[in-house]
């Protein structure tokens, strides 16, 4: 199978996991939904760069996870003062 | 050729799950007291309990006529009596039938008196040191009196509950009761301990009018599982004390409220046109997609 | 429009919209949590509470019912005279007290009429208590005049006579703040249909109590006065107390003189209440006085007798103390850095009341218990947490002659951003900045590095047969080759090398490098130095070039391992295998 198709099919699962166990919590909550999309998408694309160079369909992902990471170091520093003005 | 297959199979599984999401979304509501709200806050199993026990659901006063040994709830009363209505439950009253109506917000008053009943309920936060959670409002009530309804019966936990008076007591609180009017929860210097009555009856010609101040008991929270042992005894007395059977309006009660879309789907199963035509559609559809997967399969 | 431009048009409209969707609850993103529906203005979610037993307000009814029988269960004892017995169920009935009074702050009922009955119980309490402690002494006195009147000793009886006055008239104030207290209790006893038989009993035994003190006490002072006194005393002390009714810190002066021979310079004890308060000394006239603070007087009457060497005494004095109204303020909250301040004063009314315990009590609870300074003031910082409070001081004066007094409620609303933050707001923006500016190089970071640079990358970087440089990183985006020659042009190059090379063996090595080194790349193998000709026939099956290079490998193989010399036909087949090879690897498109 392609590794485009593993790829997309392996985060689909992990996101549809994710949202099963919040469910089951009864507790939804768009920051931590965010942050573990952007751990697993992380992995995914690791796994398929590999080796070789980045194949053309993770091209402007990277841009994406890019964009990720910084609204992930936002999310850390909110939480960080919040606990801080506790 | 077999991936696109696949995925055909993948979105017509994500589209069946969208449908029956919808489906559930358009058949559920989040109404307080609401026998379409499956919810802590609605009456659902109770009317699992109504459908069990052969109870009728009252949806105009005709059905009323004629009856005897009969018991009808109004639950969380929403209006009052229209004058054609007021002859015609009076009669039911007198004719050897017994009304429950539980309230706790004072809308039920003028049903009350439209019935000929001194029984009034007062809205208010009772709240008690004899309570079953951390909650003051969590009031336990003691059977009073020997109503079979109540006699012998264990203690009974209300929520958030109101006050019945006249008539004669069935349900009671203990003296370290008070009614909080600034709201902190707590009895301060102004606010008085008393026994207070939570489930009164009086006699009306031939029947009896019983008058609970709480409705939630009726709540899936409180009766699934119920949260005091006389709680589940004492809906099972209502719904088994009266020999001819128990009706439950409705009209009235918040029971039976709906929204839109419930409406709209009751509406569909009560007209037998459209439920025919329904079958019949449904019917259709399950043939074409048979004969599509027959003509698939044979290429 | 075609179809894959469609469904891509499709696909980012709905990205667009969901995104947009998840934007809107961005600030918020705390979508669901059960305790969003616990409860509606009909009920409370009976799943999101805690049961809670139902011992606590079961034992309260009857704890009262107790504490409202024992005053009349000990006086009885102290009645006829079994004062153990007393003293056993006077130790009950305090552990009762405590535990009332526990449960009371539990149940947090500290301000309602329950409240009321706990502090007249324990009023009470300590009612038993005095009358225990003076009965008590009442039967010491006894046992001391039966020994005294033995021995014959008119000194010794006159001072349990004088002990004694000052006893009874403690008794009587006793039962006099007992009376006080009657109406309200047996009301909210009736209130809670509580039993108070037992009570209003206890009264009656109480004066019961009170006229037998009355009889004995009566009876000794007329004895006294038949008892001759053989010797007639040569001294005398007179004495004067005023003002004969004082308040508190007002000063009451005790002066006197002592008639006699020679009595500059005498020692003179003073009692006040039959102990001993303290001792002056005679001027050279003999006179003497002295000046008592009043502080923790308690209310009432007070008596006072003076001596000399223990067998001339003065009459009895008396003075009254009276109890002041005391009010005590509470300012409203204010914030400062680390909490709230509050302050008040308690003040009896025109003088200030120092060194007295102020409890604050927060939300029904006492919380902090501060003692105000020598003017009267108290002050202190409390934290407070978010949400509604109401707060008040209160004021018990326990030994003080004062009124009990509360200050008014304050009522202070403690919002989320109210609550100080330990970091000032300039720290915490420039922290935002700090972590944006980090998570963004680290961003620019991840978007710079080559993919896969962690681990060597042999192919682009070192291959070079023209010495060429490997690209710039920009281009490592696809899988295209560096530009240099054909594949063509560069085989035949290394053939032209082969058949030059007189060593069979190097040369055979030179066709089998460079097979390596295309096939390699083109498979996408790795450890490219460290693949035998073997490994790179097996990774080629199902290629083009896979049997050309058989051959080849099977001639290389031989020509390599085997002692035996390669030969011309050798070298040409060799030749030939390696230019097959090469012109199929050109022609693999994959």
């Amino acid at each position: 199978m392609h590794k485009k198709r593993i790829a997309l099919l392996a985060l689909t699962l992990w996101l549809i996991l994710i949202i099963a166990f919040m469910l089951l919590a009864r507790t939804l909550d768009l920051e931590i939904f965010f942050v573990l999309w952007l751990i697993g998408i992380l992995v995914v694309v690791e796994l398929v760069s590999g080796a070789s160079a980045t194949p053309r369909y993770l091209r402007y992902l990277r841009f994406v996870i890019a964009a990720g990471v910084i609204i992930f170091g936002a999310i850390v520093a909110q939480k960080v003062l919040e606990i801080l003005s506790r | 050729m077999t991936n696109i297959r696949s995925y055909w199979w993948i979105a017509g599984a994500v589209l069946a799950g969208a449908v029956i999401l919808v489906a559930f979304q358009f058949s559920t509501t989040n109404l307080e007291y609401s026998r379409y709200n499956p919810d802590w806050n609605g009456t659902s199993a109770f009317f699992g309990l109504i459908e069990a026990h052969h109870g009728v659901e009252l949806r105009s006063a005709a059905q009323l006529a004629g009856r005897e040994g009969s018991m009808l709830l109004i639950i969380a009363p929403r209006g009052d009596l229209t004058p054609d209505e007021r002859l015609r439950y009076r009669e039911f009253l007198s004719s050897g039938n017994s009304v429950l109506l539980a309230d706790d917000s004072g809308r039920g008053n003028g049903i009350l008196s439209a019935l000929g009943s001194s029984l009034r309920v007062t809205p208010g936060n009772v709240s008690s040191a004899d309570r079953e959670y951390r909650d003051p409002s969590s009031v336990d009530a003691f059977p009073a009196g020997d109503d079979p309804l109540v006699n012998g019966l264990h203690t009974v936990c209300l929520n958030r509950p109101a006050i019945v008076s006249g008539g004669s007591p069935m349900l009671g609180t203990s003296i370290l009761t008070w009614v909080d009017q600034n709201g902190n929860g707590r009895l301060d210097g102004g606010e008085a301990l008393s026994r207070y009555s939570m489930m009164a009856s009086e006699k009306i010609g031939n029947g009896t009018i019983y008058v609970v101040s709480d409705p939630s008991i009726f709540i899936n929270g409180m009766l699934d599982p119920a949260v005091c042992e006389g709680n589940r005894e004492l809906i099972n007395r209502i719904l088994t004390g009266a020999p001819n059977g128990v009706m439950i309006d409705q009209e009235h009660g918040m029971t039976g409220s709906e929204d839109g879309a419930i409406q709209l789907v009751n509406l569909m199963k009560g007209t037998t046109l459209i439920r025919a035509t329904a079958l019949l559609l449904t019917a259709l559809g399950v043939i074409a997609v048979y004969r599509a997967i027959k003509k698939r399969g044979g290429t | 429009m075609t179809r894959g431009l469609a469904g891509v048009v499709i696909i980012s409209a709905l990205a667009a919209l969901i995104l947009g969707m998840i934007a809107l609850h961005a600030t918020s993103p705390l979508l669901y949590n059960p305790s969003f529906d616990g409860s509606t203005p009909a009920h409370t979610n009976p799943a999101g509470l805690e049961k809670i037993g139902n011992d606590q307000a079961g034992r309260l009814l009857p704890l009262m019912s107790d504490l409202l029988d024992s005053p009349g269960t000990i006086m009885v004892n102290i009645r006829y005279g079994d004062l153990d017995l007393a003293q056993r169920d006077l130790e009950e009935f305090s552990e009762s007290a405590r535990s009332f009074d526990t449960l009371v702050v539990n149940l947090e009922m500290s301000e309602s009429e329950i409240e009321e009955f706990r502090r007249m119980n324990r009023q009470n309490l300590d009612i038993m208590t005095e009358l225990l402690n003076s009965t008590s002494r009442m039967d010491e006195l006894r046992t001391l005049e039966v020994r005294f009147r033995d021995s014959n000793d008119p000194q010794a009886l006159t001072s349990i006579t004088y002990e004694g006055e000052s006893l009874r008239k403690k008794v009587r104030e006793l039962l006099t703040d007992y009376e006080s207290q009657r109406e309200p209790m047996i009301q909210t006893g009736e209130d809670l249909e509580l039993d108070t038989t037992e009570y209003q009993e206890s009264h009656r035994i109480f004066e019961e109590i009170v006229r037998n003190i009355d009889e004995e006490q009566d009876t000794r002072t007329r004895e006294l006065q038949t008892i001759a006194i053989p010797v007639a005393d040569p001294f005398h002390i007179t004495m004067r107390v005023s003002p004969s009714v004082v308040r508190y810190h007002d000063t009451l002066v005790i002066s006197g003189f002592l008639s006699g021979p020679d009595t500059s310079g005498s020692e003179i004890e003073l009692f006040v209440d039959s102990q001993r308060e303290t001792s002056v000394v005679t001027d050279p006239s003999g006179s003497f006085s002295y000046k008592m603070r009043i502080e923790s007087v308690s209310p009432g009457g007070h008596t006072v007798f003076s001596t000399f060497k223990g067998s001339t005494f003065s009459d009895i004095h008396s003075f009254t103390v009276e109890t002041l109204p005391t009010t005590l303020t509470l300012t409203a909250p204010s914030a400062v850095k680390g909490g709230y301040s509050i302050s008040g004063s308690l003040m009896a009314p025109d003088r200030p009341v120092s060194g007295a315990g102020v409890d604050l009590i927060l939300d029904g609870r006492i919380f902090r218990k501060i003692v105000t300074g020598n003017d009267g003031n108290y002050q202190a910082v409390i934290s407070l947490p978010e949400g509604d409070h109401d707060i008040r001081a209160v004021f018990t004066p326990l030994t003080l002659p004062l009124t009990p007094s509360e200050s008014e409620s304050r009522h202070i609303v403690v919002t989320p951003e109210d609550v100080p933050m330990t970091a000032p707001r300039l720290y915490s923006l420039l922290f935002g900045a700090i972590a944006i500016v980090v998570s963004s190089g680290g961003a620019y970071y991840y978007l710079k590095r080559r993919p896969g640079s962690l681990y060597p990358h042999p192919f682009t970087e070192f291959h070079s047969t023209n010495g060429q440089v490997s690209s710039p990183p920009e281009d490592q985006v696809t899988v295209t080759e560096p530009p240099k020659p054909p594949l063509e042009i560069r085989a035949g190059q290394t053939l032209e090398k082969y058949l030059q090379e007189d060593n069979a063996r190097d040369a055979a090595r030179l066709l089998f490098l460079f097979l390596r080194a295309e096939i390699a790349a083109r498979l996408g193998l790795r450890h490219e130095g460290s693949i035998t000709a073997r490994e790179m026939v097996n990774s080629s099956k199902g290629r083009a070039f896979f049997s050309p290079l058989r051959t080849f490998t099977q001639i290389y193989e031989k020509v390599r391992y085997d002692r035996a010399i390669a030969g011309q036909e050798e070298k040409e087949r060799m030749g030939s295998a390696f230019s097959a090879t090469t012109g199929d690897l050109g022609g693999d498109e994959h």
